[in-house]
């Protein structure tokens, strides 16, 4: 018996139930059919129920063949649900045996409908290996980070630290709005911080981009982070791998460098109270190598690279601050984890 | 049956195969729910008192070389305190065969088979005990001693593999709730090494009886590395999904392995090795349930009883009603059961046969001494 392999489903706020739940199948076999140029095709079916089980419950009285969670890779909430909370839903997805811990939490900024229709893996074939590798790509982006199912609800039942999730957008929708992650925010101005990889530059083929990171107090959304505010989350919490970022030249504001950027040692952070007050000090040192200037390297010289040195770390520095303050005093949502 | 020795790896693997597969069942998961962060202290404390024990309790059985316990309860008491102690004893390994096999029977069918029935699934396991039983003694301590090296590097692997998941913080503050939780309410974790029931029966099996306190302080610090390792894993990724879930704990951190793309989802195969694993302890302490009765009741041939027993076991293991009686009986009743029978029936019962044994030795003695001048 062949069982409809179920790649992510996700969750809205219903109409006539408390919830609306979505669920996206490859057609069994459908792989193996198809020859090594097409996608597989995926069946998306909708169900509006009480809950996770009753939903399931659903969709099994009208797919032939019983639906399994168990190969479940992307589990999506709609901002809409997220700000009013989901713990009742991770706690279900967490007694489920059959759903993996390592299933990635993603908040969508529109529905979870829409966006896992827009989910058009253009560049593989089975969209298993697309739902694989498109979080990962955060240890070469820097623009999210990976985000299991298991890491959201450890973090849900800490007293120390708040949840936090891929932030997702089908690509339509972020090219309207002008980017998921950097739009209508402090980051998103700096326009050199993220200004070689701007989303709306990227051909619309997969139909869905997550850039950015959707944060949490308690079960409850209360924001957003753009790329360079989720970058300097990443630095923070020692989970940078890699990525590139474009900061102003020094010597021509009209210009950017680029950088490949590392992290060199893991942060060091020290945390003292002042007057009752926590007082926060971050150490961090990256590895920056220049990979685009408007110069033979021949020709640069030391004085240069200090005045880059300093503008990149003054560029930096400004926006972890920035990312700091917004996370502690508009958000109060502690997820940089201080220790 | 006394004709059939083991040597000092197959004795060391026959007491490690209960905490092994104890601590694949529920046995993390109870320690960490009762010492939260200060599990690990508690668990090299609890070792450090299993040794002082065992160390204990193999000085006191030097005065008894190739003697049970059922053989040192006949020297204390005479034929009634080895008849009660045999009962005793008897029900002991009954009702942790019974409330294993429910246990983890529960447990697969949680995972692999909803809709089946847990009768089913113990059968299928009950069949396998009876073929080993029917095998021999030797038998079941040799495949058990073939399958310890196999789980315990299961245990060692999913530690290993999980570092990338493992937030070492989460085992702070060291102390958990206290001192008073850690160490003295914590002692009550030393149910955790209730292998030490079969250091009182392997005298009579062993090869070498010098070699006893050896294999004793062994087999326990290796049960001690075990527990720390698996309680280490499941503390260090996520105690509160561990408490949260119903199924075994070591499986569900065994779910969170994967080498990048291409090795995932191992868990299959550790929950093979696992049920191997589980039947070879489950046939071990089923053939001591035998070794008892046999004892008791001076019966030579073994064969014909095993089925009884077996359906025993088998109605036994159906009385819990539902997963949470399952679950009250494993965690506390079990502990309670261990603590009074294994530690303080057992250990009394040597430490006064041992006075027996000198005051016999004394008046000898003293016999002597006074016939000595005549």
């Amino acid at each position: 018996m062949t069982w409809p392999m179920q790649w992510q489903f996700g969750f809205d706020v219903g109409e006539s139930e408390r919830i609306k739940v979505t669920f996206q199948f490859t057609k069994p076999n459908s792989s193996g059919e198809n020859t090594s140029s097409e996608t597989a095709p995926t069946i998306v079916d909708t169900v509006e129920a009480a809950c996770i089980d009753s939903a399931v419950n659903l969709v099994n009285t009208f797919v032939s063949k019983e639906v399994n969670l168990s190969h479940c890779k992307v589990i999506v909430f709609s901002e809409e649900m997220a700000r009013q909370g989901i713990s009742k839903e991770i706690y279900s997805l967490m007694n489920k045996v059959e759903v993996r811990p390592d299933s990635n939490i993603i908040i969508s900024t529109t529905t979870a409908q829409e966006y896992i229709e827009s989910v058009n893996p253009s560049l593989e074939n089975l969209v298993a290996k697309f739902y694989e590798i498109l979080p990962r790509s955060s240890e070469y982006t820097g623009f999210t980070t990976d985000i299991h199912l298991i890491d959201f609800f450890n973090k849900l039942e800490s007293k120390s630290e708040e949840p936090i999730a891929i932030l997702g957008t089908p690509v339509s929708e972020s090219n309207e709005s002008g980017g998921s992650g950097g739009s209508g925010s402090s980051g998103g101005s700096g326009g050199s911080g993220e200004g070689g990889s701007s989303s709306s530059t990227l051909p619309a083929n997969n139909g869905i981009e997550n850039i950015g990171l959707a944060v949490f107090k308690n079960d409850k959304l209360i924001g957003k982070l753009t790329k360079i505010e989720t970058l300097s989350n990443l630095i923070i919490t020692n989970k940078l791998k890699s990525c590139r970022l474009s900061i102003p030249d020094p010597d021509d504001q009209s210009k950017a460098i680029d950088f490949y950027l590392t992290l060199d040692t893991k942060p060091q952070i020290k945390v003292s109270i002042l007057n009752g007050t926590p007082y926060v000090n971050i150490k961090v040192k990256l590895n920056g190598r220049i990979s685009s200037i408007n110069q033979i390297s021949e020709e640069i010289t030391d004085e240069r690279v200090a005045r880059i040195e300093n503008s990149a770390s003054h560029y930096l520095q400004t926006h972890i601050l920035n990312y700091l303050y917004k996370t502690a005093k508009d958000y109060k949502s502690d997820i940089s984890r201080y220790w | 049956m006394t004709n059939q020795k083991i040597g000092n790896f197959e004795a060391i693997a026959l007491v490690l195969t209960v905490m092994v597969n104890h601590v694949v069942l529920n046995l993390p998961k109870r320690i960490i729910s009762s010492t939260s962060s200060g599990t690990i202290v508690n668990i090299l404390f609890i070792t450090i008192v299993a040794l002082v024990i065992v160390y204990l309790i193999c000085k006191l059985l030097e005065k008894f070389p190739n003697l049970d316990i059922l053989d040192i309860a006949n020297f204390l008491g005479g034929k009634w305190l080895k008849t009660l102690i045999g009962i005793l004893f008897l029900a002991y390994f009954l009702f942790t065969v019974s409330i294993t096999l429910r246990s983890f029977s529960e447990g697969l069918k949680i995972i692999f088979f909803p809709r089946s029935s847990v009768g089913v699934i113990m059968i299928l396991f009950l069949v396998a005990i009876v073929i080993t039983n029917k095998l021999g003694f030797h038998a079941i301590v040799r495949s058990n001693l073939f399958v310890m090296p196999i789980i315990l590097f299961s245990i060692l692997f999913v530690f290993i593999s999980n570092f990338g998941n493992f937030t070492v913080q989460r085992a702070l503050p060291l102390l958990g709730e206290g001192a008073y939780t850690t160490f003295f309410a914590g002692t009550s974790n030393l149910f955790a090494f209730s292998g030490i029931v079969y250091l009182y029966f392997i005298p009579p099996y062993l090869k070498n009886i010098s070699d006893q306190k050896k294999i004793s302080l062994i087999s326990v610090l290796l049960s001690g590395i075990c527990l720390l390792l698996s309680v280490a894993t499941l503390l260090f990724i996520s105690p509160s999904a561990i408490t949260a879930e119903e199924t075994f704990p070591l499986y569900l951190a065994s779910r969170n392995i994967e080498f990048g793309r291409f090795l995932q989802r191992l868990d299959a195969l550790f929950l093979l090795i696992w049920i191997i694993s589980l039947v070879a302890y489950l046939s071990i302490s089923f053939s001591f349930a035998t070794k008892v009765f046999q004892k008791l009741l001076n019966i030579k041939h073994t064969k014909w009883y095993i089925g009884l027993f077996t359906l025993f076991i088998f109605t036994f293991s159906l009385i819990p009603e539902n997963m949470y009686q399952i679950i009250f009986i494993e965690n506390t009743v079990y502990q309670y059961v261990v603590l009074v029978i294994v530690f303080a029936v057992a250990l009394s019962l040597l430490v006064l046969a041992n006075i027996k044994y000198n005051v016999i030795q004394k008046k000898k003695g003293s016999v002597l001494i006074d016939k000595a001048p005549v």
